[in-house]
């Protein structure tokens, strides 16, 4: 079997005998007849017999020529659909989109930006993997990710969308009872709850610039933010959290207070990451646009 | 060696040190190993372009405030800083990796701390193996267990030691060296020699190294190495997993495209 044949040779061969002449066909599709009958020529080589048998005025299809025609006849018109079905998936607002992004920046903030984007584009169904751990956006066929922080991969665009503001917080009780807190540096002497991975604390100083960093010696250590919020309602100490935390509903409930609100850990970037700006589909688009514009209403920092 | 803005109670905020500070031996143990399992070994500068700064107020900059980690020259003179600010005696010697194929210049740099006339081997930055607490000079070919490390310090003539670890079952060395003391401009062209030449290790690949209580964690390249009470595992990443690793598991942030 050679397996070398044109696809393009066999649309025009098909197109040849619908139109039931060359001269017909290369009217239709524009292409010379010369050129068909070569085309028609070559596709015979290539398959090694004969479709075609010619005379001065006419042709007529081979039995060879005919079991062709009728088998490729269905083939090329489900390619042909297929290939309409995919222009449409691209450029109508449906379909799905997969999207990963980070747990408790989509349960505190983003969360609601995917809602309302549900409700304006109720044909877009969205499938939302959240994980704080690095997923491969390639292998696992994400269409955008959330990424807090950076970015070096340079196949991915990334778009900034937000920024998350560090700050302290601890309840009235134990401020009372604690020594006191003027300077990051009397950090030393109180008693910290530290949420990992966070296990520096680098701060900065949001009227004079200062810059000052401490390693926690955690009297409490949490891999949950919540819990650490927890520990810290509890009496327990200081800890350092993603402000965005402070905005939660939740969050008047907790009795905590911000402490040394002038000083802020250092920021972090929330990019939407997305690939390839030309062969972009409707819907990511209009979710991409959707994401910039909410966030611009409702930034958390 | 003094840095006009090294501020002791800062440096200990940064490396979590909140014992007394004495000038003694267990001062300079905690001290050693709070900076160890708190400021990693980096070359971030290296792989960005740059030429290391062995400036002492921009080592301090970086490492202290930014909070960022650097390299033997840079992670030594800071501890060196603050034994002098501890009113600790020591001095700079220079030190012959040896994990090498062939034979290579003293490019380390390491803290021989003086204590009661005892000398110990301090170092708080070596990309390979390295120690997790002050060495006793005096201790030398002997096993020497340190958390779930063993070290030995071997010397035959009384003048030439060598770093030696026990690697699955064998002496493995690390680095060789005497005790002539240097100055840290003595350190300039072999600063230059790992920051710029295609021959260094810290040129060719990232190389990160954070200690903790429970043992290491190295990323040189894109393998990421955890050791673990004797234990290795090893993960391939891809580029992008080294970016968010060195910010997960090193609290690093390289410059990014983004």
């Amino acid at each position: 079997m050679r397996s070398t044949f044109s696809l393009d040779d066999l649309q025009l061969f098909h197109r040849v005998v619908q139109q039931g002449s060359l001269r017909a066909a290369s009217k239709v599709t524009g292409i010379p007849s010369a050129t068909l009958s070569r085309r028609i020529k070559n596709l015979e080589q290539n398959l090694g017999c004969r479709l075609l048998e010619r005379s001065a005025h006419h042709f007529s299809l081979t039995d060879m020529g005919r079991h062709y025609f009728n088998q490729c006849g269905p083939l090329l018109d489900d390619l042909q659909s297929i290939a309409e079905d995919l222009d449409i998936d691209q450029h109508s607002l449906s379909g799905v989109l997969k999207i990963t992004a980070p747990v408790n920046l989509t349960q505190q903030w983003l969360g609601k930006c995917f809602f309302e984007f549900m409700q304006a584009y109720p044909k877009i169904r969205l499938q939302l993997v959240l994980s704080n751990r690095y997923e491969n956006l390639v292998e696992q066929q994400f269409d955008a990710a959330f990424r807090i922080g950076g970015l070096r991969d340079n196949s991915w665009i990334g778009r900034r969308i937000g920024c998350i503001n560090m700050g302290f917080c601890a309840t009235p009780t134990y401020m009372t009872a604690a020594p006191t807190l003027q300077h990051p540096r009397d950090l030393l002497q109180h008693h910290l709850i530290v949420a990992d991975p966070i296990d520096i604390w680098a701060l900065t100083h949001q009227q004079t610039g200062e810059e000052f960093s401490l390693t926690p010696q955690a009297h409490f250590r949490s891999s949950d933010i919540w819990v650490a919020m927890d520990a810290a309602s509890a009496n327990l100490g200081v800890t350092l959290v993603p402000s965005y935390y402070f905005t939660h509903p939740h969050y008047e409930h907790r009795s905590l207070v911000s402490v040394l609100p002038e000083w802020q850990g250092a920021q972090r970037q929330v990019n939407l990451l997305y690939r390839d700006r030309q062969a972009i589909s409707a819907r990511l688009r209009a979710f991409i646009d959707f994401v910039v514009l909410w966030e611009d209403k409702h930034s958390f920092s | 060696m003094k840095a006009d803005n090294f501020n002791l109670q800062d440096y200990c905020a940064r490396i979590g040190y909140t014992e007394t500070l004495n000038a003694d031996l267990p001062t300079l143990q905690a001290l050693m190993r709070a900076q160890l399992f708190s400021v990693p070994f980096e070359n971030l500068d290296v792989q960005a372009g740059k030429l290391v700064s062995l400036e002492l107020a921009d080592i301090v900059k970086k490492i202290v405030y930014n909070p960022r980690g650097g390299y033997c020259y840079e992670v030594n003179s800071l501890f060196a800083i603050a034994l002098d600010a501890v009113g600790i005696d020591y001095y700079l010697v220079g030190a012959r990796p040896m994990f090498y194929p062939t034979r290579r210049a003293r490019t380390h740099m390491v803290v021989i701390a003086k204590i009661n006339g005892e000398e110990y081997l301090c170092d708080t930055g070596f990309g390979s193996f390295g120690i997790r607490a002050p060495l006793a000079l005096s201790a030398v070919n002997q096993s020497i267990q340190q958390d779930d490390d063993v070290f030995r310090l071997a010397c035959s003539d009384g003048k030439n030691f060598t770093l030696q670890a026990l690697t699955k079952g064998e002496w493995v060395n690390q680095y060789g060296f005497d005790l002539y003391p240097h100055e840290l401009l003595d350190f300039i062209p072999a600063n230059y020699f790992n920051s710029k030449s295609p021959d260094a290790v810290f040129v060719q690949q990232f190389l990160v190294v954070k200690h903790d209580e429970l043992g290491r964690t190295i990323l040189s390249g894109n393998r990421l190495r955890r050791v673990e009470k004797g234990e290795s595992t090893l993960t391939e990443l891809s580029p992008e997993a080294i970016f968010t690793t060195l910010k997960t598991e090193f609290g690093l942030t390289p410059e990014s495209s983004v």
